[in-house]
């Protein structure tokens, strides 16, 4: 009985870590959809990147795509675009910021556009100095994104990310035009 | 009596079958009873009901095996797809994030010029 009872209490801490650690879309989000022209919402599993990994080809974006995938736990986006302005309230997606703001959360980047009424923010989880998981929340007036990858990331593989899938990269200014060499005198 | 009763007395008389009427009817069921039993006996045979039944759970088997493989493809090219919309909403938004810093540090150092 006494072992039940200690198999129960473990069970009942690994979930209860488990939850902790996932970052949660509030369900009341759900209804942005109705208003929604244009409504993504991926919700990927390990056991579904294990099959979709299974069917990736040689081509390079496919390549990279197995590579970041492989360790990932899971992968969930949504994303609503909308014809008018303001069909979502911002206060709502202060529920996923919230659980954000935990311990092994931390902001990387946050670019908020009071000219644009925009607010961008990069977060990663952070456990033994690894990455092991990565968020992104996009607020725009028409538009709401939420990318939650969850699972070890290395930082090579996300600086790919961020010019990769058929998206042209980006350079950043100092390392698209070097410094121009010193001519000696 | 009228003619009618008359006609139905007559249809209704009753025959002697003709000679041999018994011999040949228990010809014909001994003869249909040898037909079929020559066809059972082929299937009696062990080694083809055996085979009958190889043949049988083989082609179960392999319509399913089919019917799971096309099944996994299509989940799987459907899995790979979702993927990919996933990275590249997640790789727009980091270069979205990238475009915005540069454009503040453009700015920045701008003002500071």
């Amino acid at each position: 009985m006494k072992a039940i009872f200690r198999l129960f209490l473990i069970a009942l801490f690994v979930t209860g870590c488990a939850a902790a650690q996932q970052v949660q879309w509030p369900v009341k989000l759900d209804k942005l959809a109705a208003k929604a022209s244009e409504v993504v919402d991926v919700q990927l599993d390990q056991h579904m990147l294990a099959m979709a990994n299974r069917f990736m080809s040689d081509d390079k974006d496919d390549q990279e795509a197995k590579g970041l995938i492989k360790n990932l736990h899971g992968i969930y986006v949504k994303s609503f675009e909308f014809d008018k302005d303001n069909e979502y309230d911002p206060a709502d997606v202060e529920e996923i910021r919230a659980q954000l703001r935990s311990p092994e959360w931390t902001r990387i980047v946050g670019v908020v556009s009071k000219k644009d009424n925009e607010k961008v923010e990069v977060y990663v989880r952070q456990l033994n100095n690894q990455i092991s998981g990565m968020v992104v929340l996009a607020q725009e007036p028409r538009e709401l994104t939420f990318v939650n990858l969850d699972g070890p990331i290395s930082p090579d593989q996300l600086d790919k990310l961020g010019g990769n899938f058929g998206i042209p990269r980006v350079e950043m200014r100092d390392k698209a035009k070097p410094a121009p060499k010193a001519v000696p005198k | 009596m009228n003619r009618l009763e008359e006609e139905l007395k007559a249809a209704l008389q009753r025959e002697a079958p003709s000679g041999g009427f018994t011999a040949r009817v228990l010809a014909r069921v001994a003869e249909r009873e040898r037909q079929r039993q020559r066809s059972r006996r082929w299937f009696a045979m062990p080694i083809l009901r055996w085979a009958a039944a190889a043949v049988i759970i083989i082609a179960a088997g392999g319509g399913f095996e089919y019917h799971r493989q096309v099944q996994e493809r299509r989940e799987g090219e459907h899995a790979k797809q979702q993927v990919m919309l996933a990275l590249r909403i997640t790789s727009s938004k980091l270069q979205e994030v990238q475009l915005k810093v540069q454009q503040l540090n453009r700015q920045r150092e701008e003002r500071e010029q």
